[in-house]
């Protein structure tokens, strides 16, 4: 029985669901560059362009194959190991911070009562059922969803136009330039650079998909739509979105047509829930194939609920505090996810360029 | 918590036939560090005790030991 | 087996779903209107908070809606302390997600706003677009005004700023609208609701504010101006004192203002043009509008009667210290680099600024008659 493989269209929608997760960290941009927050994504894809030529240089040079295999190709069985290991920790983390925030932003906004370790719980719960699935059914689920989730956002912004004042992105572009270097690189590692995590699924896609292009394609659309997301929170809240936690709901509690179209907020708390759960899922499950290459095991379906555990349970000591995640995103985690988004990509790209003459054998590269 | 790591002990379970049927001491060891892993955190955290954080660490010298922080430039 | 293992899941899917856990029933709610914020002794609050009773409350409006609601208050510090009291004594959660409205004492608004606007700020259920009056007094009092038409007495508070438009003095404040000015260079004001006797209110003038402590006050006219040369007015009727005790009535029915900021050689002012027009309501002895020089007359009249008002409302406000007009923003936008020494001075540069005013009216309607009828 062949394996099934991921086609163009739920591979780039599962690539765009999962940029749509950083709906919860537009703080991180605005709370630095303030009303200049719209500007930042275009500036950040720009900082993530060597990221974006890694993925399409290495996608040319071995179509079809996975980053872990990737690995092993470019710097051999041992060195490929310990590269994709390092990938290992890094989704671990992101799938954790990720978790952190989403299991925050239900516990202070939605589920208020509700224990906050429910909260994560109930969230990895979500992400096991998911992947015990696999990513198959989770393409086709997100090939559904994304559009939905696309619409809504959509009808979110043009419901909120009347209550937007184009007065608040002036003057543009006049603060210091390390407003716009900082926004830009924590929007480079933390907003774009996670997105690396769609290369591990290479291996899982069809001939006819092209990864340098797919990647393309799924950044510029979640270029337009941090644009859109960041544009509307400058809009409606102006100079107050450097204050708020969460930027994106306080912006749609201001939205509403008088008392028949109000607390529309609802609908769009149901597009960050989504959008940030498969986040944390798509980390989750990287992590684990990365997990799963490593140790060469068989399968990873024995590992997943003792991996989604351990995420519910690390993510309540990953940090000192919830407002932690916040304060080192901004400071001192761009310096970090840098290493995995930047350097790591970037070395393998030279040393694969180096030894031009790594031979790919025809497999799926499975993960 | 005592439900929480039951449950997840319940649904970890549910995998040992599998396990034990492929006899693979790899997957048998991964799956125990995890589990362990897992445990550490949620019992420290029934008993309201500080548990020892990787990341917490590392981000608390990259901050105040390598200065590698953008709150050094203000 | 695992057929089984699923429709038992399936079936335990439910329980899980239907949200036990934080589930919070209306009838263990106290789902709060309004609050009102009046400043005690000691740096105390009295807080008072109009709750609803749901079933009380009748779908037609009308005065016998005196049960659909009850007011509790408390004093003592910070305003979370008073909610957790009134959850105690009301055995209910209190629910601030339907408010209407946050009612401020004017002794409260002297003394400072900050720790009630970062109560209101904080709170996650509380909206940022809730319209914030000062009340002319105690808010407990605003909060126990008689019913005339409305269920509730924030309804009544909150339909005044909404009807104000067909007179527009004051503007409907929200609490964005506030925090956006107190977080910038310009000043922020807030509505004051005046409680006349005989249960009737009325819209006293604005409160200004220096970030969240209030300095002063514009009275009825100096807020109109205020709104027309912020170009908010929607509309209104203006009155022109005649010689001999006559009077010139007329409303105001288009307002705009195009204020343009200025940088001569480093030296910057602004520049505003009013254009108004206006339908004539009623005036005494000036005989027929309808020939060009009446018309032009009348609107020379109006030209500068406006004139006065809008330089009396820059006089007050800098006698206040206080840029109500956004002038400080209009001009960062226009000029950043240039004006970037003088923001950082606002408090001192806008008392010096340069303000040149030029209003143009247009009387587009005497009305139904031709002329006096005498």
């Amino acid at each position: 029985m062949s394996e099934k493989k991921l086609t163009k269209w739920q591979f780039i929608s599962i690539g765009v669901f999962f940029m749509m997760g950083t709906i919860l960290h537009t703080s991180f941009v605005s709370a630095i560059a303030g009303r200049d927050a719209w500007l930042i994504p275009i500036m950040g894809f720009v900082m993530f362009l060597p990221t974006l030529i890694f993925c399409w240089r290495i996608g040319n040079m071995f179509p079809n194959t996975g980053l872990y295999e990737i690995n092993e190709l470019v710097f051999g069985n041992i060195g490929g190991r310990i590269v994709t290991f390092l990938y290992f920790l890094f989704f671990l983390n992101v799938a954790t911070l990720n978790h952190v925030e989403m299991s925050a932003f239900s516990a202070t906004y939605l589920l208020r009562g509700t224990p906050i370790v429910v909260c994560g719980i109930m969230i990895v719960m979500a992400a096991v059922y998911a992947i015990k699935k696999g990513i198959i059914t989770v393409g086709r689920a997100s090939g559904a969803l994304v559009i939905l989730m696309l619409v809504l956002n959509a009808i979110s912004f043009i419901q909120a136009i009347p209550q937007m004042d184009i007065d608040f992105t002036a003057p543009a572009m006049v603060q210091s330039p390390g407003v716009y270097a900082r926004s830009s690189h924590i929007s480079s590692t933390i907003m774009y650079g996670e997105g690396l995590a769609l290369m591990v699924f290479a291996g899982r896609t069809g001939k006819k998909v092209n990864m340098g292009k797919s990647m393309l394609i799924i950044m510029l659309i979640a270029m337009v739509y941090m644009i859109q997301i960041h544009l509307r929170e400058v809009l409606l809240l102006g100079p107050l979105v450097q204050f708020t936690r969460l930027p994106s709901l306080e912006a749609a509690r201001m939205t509403g047509k008088s008392d028949t179209v109000s607390r529309t907020e609802s609908i769009y708390s149901l597009i960050m829930l989504l959008c940030s759960l498969f986040r944390v899922l798509i980390s989750f499950f990287v992590s684990l194939s990365a997990l799963r290459k490593v140790f060469r095991l068989k399968t990873y379906q024995a590992l997943v609920v003792p991996m989604a555990a351990f995420i519910a349970a690390y993510s309540l000591y990953a940090l000192e505090s919830p407002e932690d995640s916040y304060f080192y995103a901004v400071n001192t985690t761009p310096f970090i996810w840098a290493l995995f988004t930047f350097v790591l990509p970037m070395f393998t790209l030279v040393i694969a360029v180096i030894k031009r003459k790594a031979k790919l054998p025809d497999r799926g590269g499975a993960v | 918590m005592i439900f929480v790591i039951a449950g997840f002990a319940a649904l970890t379970a549910y995998e040992l036939p599998g396990l034990i049927k492929r006899r693979d001491a790899k997957e048998i060891a991964a799956v125990t560090l995890i589990t362990a892993a897992a445990l550490y955190y949620f019992v420290c955290y029934a008993l309201s005790v500080n548990a020892w954080s990787p990341m917490d660490r590392l981000v608390h010298w990259l901050e105040s030991g390598l200065g590698l922080s953008y709150s050094r430039f203000g | 087996m695992k057929k089984t293992a699923s429709i038992l899941l399936a079936l335990c899917m439910p329980f899980l779903l239907s949200g036990c856990w934080s589930s919070e029933e209306i009838t263990t709610l106290a789902i709060v209107m309004g609050i009102g914020v009046d400043a005690a002794a000691d740096g105390e609050y009295e807080v008072t908070v109009q709750i609803a009773q749901p079933s009380n409350l009748k779908f037609m409006s009308g005065g016998d809606n005196q049960d659909a609601y009850f007011n509790a208050s408390s004093t003592g510090i910070g305003i979370q302390q008073q909610m957790h009291q009134f959850e105690t004594e009301l055995s209910r959660e209190i629910y601030n997600g339907h408010m209407e409205m946050i009612v401020i004492g004017k002794e409260a608004a002297e003394g400072g706003l900050e720790q009630i606007m970062d109560y209101f700020y904080r709170e996650s259920e509380a909206r940022f677009n809730i319209p914030i009056v000062i009340a002319d007094g105690k808010a407990s009092d605003l909060l126990d005004v008689e019913l005339k038409l409305e269920r509730l007495p924030v309804s009544r508070l909150a339909g005044m700023l909404s009807t104000n438009r067909v007179d527009m003095v004051v503007r409907k404040i929200t609490m964005d609208d506030f925090l956006r000015n107190a977080v910038s260079n310009s000043s922020a004001t807030l509505p004051i609701i005046e409680q006349l006797e005989e249960g009737a209110l009325e819209t006293k003038g604005v409160a200004v504010f220096d970030k969240y402590k209030m300095v002063g006050e514009l009275d009825q006219e100096q807020a109109r101006s205020m709104l027309i040369l912020t170009n908010k007015y929607g509309g209104g009727i203006a009155t022109i004192e005649l010689p001999d005790n006559g009077v010139f009535t007329f409303e105001i029915t288009k307002s705009s203002a195009s204020v343009k900021p200025e940088c001569e050689n480093g030296e910057l002012s602004v520049n505003a043009e009013v254009y108004l027009e206006f339908r004539v309501s009623d005036v005494s002895e000036i005989g027929e509008l309808y020939s060009d020089e009446a018309r032009h007359n009348a609107e020379k009249m109006v030209n500068a009667a406006m004139f006065e008002r809008l330089a009396d409302v820059i006089t007050r406000s800098r006698e206040l210290n206080a840029d109500v007009f956004d002038f400080a923003d209009i001009i960062y936008c226009r000029y950043p680099r240039e004006s970037e020494s003088s923001i950082k001075n606002w408090d001192e540069e806008f008392r010096n600024l340069p303000v040149s005013i030029s209003v143009t009216s247009k009387m587009y309607s005497s009305g139904a008659v031709l002329k006096n009828i005498q």
